[in-house]
């Protein structure tokens, strides 16, 4: 599971739909859906210190600095060790927002031509973020 | 909504303990609570049913006084609309199954209620039994339908589950389920079970020393960490299994076992047993018609 501080920088609610936007460490900013309202849970408030979490599976990485696609939620990163399985690999990944780690079909390493020292782009749809508070 | 402000000096071995009751229940709630040994979880029960007379104050239900200090005023416990079943089922050992749930049931009321009951507890079979002829678990489905057939608004269950064993416990917990929403009720259950609390209750009363320390969603009481993952289950890990990069951990959930994916740094710290939130959001799960 990826895990990386930010603090909360606005919010758009819809009925009991939120668009939060975090700002992550290195003043990356994302945008975290979530079935919830400032009304409904405590930690839903401007400036607040918050804990993004995704899987490792939900990530996407492009090449392409800012790729045409509709994912927008985008980190800049470069990949640092890979550990390579029969099916899958694992990337691991250094960010000014954190450390991450992608799990990739090994596959996709060659088609990709990733190395360790590669420049990459890692997208997280906005819908596949948890918020946490502790 | 039941109301109770309550105060009452109990007097026990360990000391006097005085408990100072602040609490609100919504109408239909299902009400856990929670607290060590001693911290009033009974007495409040007791106080309710008008089984212990509080020293001050009052207790409110659906805008009727059922006590009230100030003006000396106690309801009877017998006009009181309450089920109360206990560790201890207490049936009339001399009376058989059906006996015992005809005695409870009302005077001028529908009998048909029992055969209603009898069918949603699966106690058809058993109607001609006495007592001593069932099983624990039995005779606690015969004394959650007599206390049933009684008609209460409000059901209050003093750990009535704890010495089943886990299979009993859990259909006994959906039996219990099924009756607090087919009649409305209002129910308040004492357990020292978090993974009864998770599956029966909307929200937990967590006392501590007859005072009320926390009340919250079972998550919000007993997880550490907010999570806004809205499909959330807790559950206790059966294995934990590596294979090839990943983990593939299984976790029983009530009664069903999940499989779920982790990485390294989840399964780091479990082990076999261990209680766990399983969090996702909820945009993943799909939903397909039976």
């Amino acid at each position: 599971m990826n895990s990386l501080k930010g603090h909360i920088t606005g919010m758009q609610s819809e009925g009991s739909l939120t668009m939060v936007h975090v700002d992550l460490e290195g003043n990356l900013p994302l945008e975290v859906m979530v079935i919830d309202t400032p009304e409904t849970v405590n930690y839903l408030r401007n400036g607040r210190e918050i804990e993004v979490l995704f899987k490792e599976t939900e990530l996407i990485l492009s090449r392409e600095a800012i790729p045409n696609i509709s994912v927008h939620n985008r980190i800049p990163c470069r990949v640092y060790r890979l550990e390579e399985g029969k099916i899958l690999t694992r990337i691991y990944l250094n960010s000014e927002a954190g450390p991450m780690t992608a799990l990739l079909p090994t596959t996709a390493l060659s088609t990709m031509q990733l190395t360790e020292g590669t420049a990459l782009t890692a997208l997280v749809k906005f819908n596949e973020i948890m918020l946490a508070s502790r | 909504m039941i109301a109770l402000h309550a105060h009452k000096t109990l007097r026990s071995p360990s000391g006097n303990i005085n408990l100072q009751l602040e609490l609100e229940i919504g109408r239909g709630e299902f009400i856990s609570l929670y607290g060590p040994s001693g911290s009033g979880k009974t007495s409040t029960l007791r106080m309710l049913a008008g089984l212990l007379k509080p020293d001050r104050g009052t207790i409110t239900v659906e805008g009727y006084k059922w006590f009230d200090s100030d003006t000396g005023h106690m309801t009877p416990p017998q006009d009181r609309k309450i089920g109360y079943v206990f560790q201890d089922a207490a049936l009339f050992p001399h009376l058989t199954v059906k006996k015992n749930l005809e005695f409870a049931l009302p005077r001028h009321s529908d009998p048909s209620i029992i055969k209603e009951l009898t069918a949603l507890t699966h106690l058809d079979p058993l109607m001609d039994r006495l007592p001593d002829t069932l099983s624990g678990g039995q005779k606690q489905r015969v004394a959650l339908a007599r206390a049933v057939v009684q008609q209460p608004d409000i059901l209050l269950l003093d750990e009535p589950l704890s010495a089943l064993d886990a299979e009993t416990r859990s259909t006994l917990q959906d039996h219990l389920l099924a009756l607090h929403k087919k009649y409305d009720l209002t129910t308040i259950l004492v357990t020292h079970d978090i993974g009864e609390i998770h599956k029966l209750s909307d929200r937990v009363v967590k006392l501590e020393d007859g005072k009320v320390v926390a009340h919250g969603s079972p998550i919000s009481i007993f997880s550490h960490h907010q999570v806004s993952g809205k499909f959330q289950f807790t559950g206790e890990i059966l294995r934990i299994d590596k294979q090839e990069l990943i983990y593939v951990v299984s976790i029983l959930i009530n009664r069903d076992i999940v499989r779920v994916i982790a990485s390294e740094d989840e399964v780091v710290n479990l082990k076999k047993g261990a209680r766990v939130v399983v969090a996702t959001k909820a945009f993943n799960p799909i939903i397909i018609p039976l």
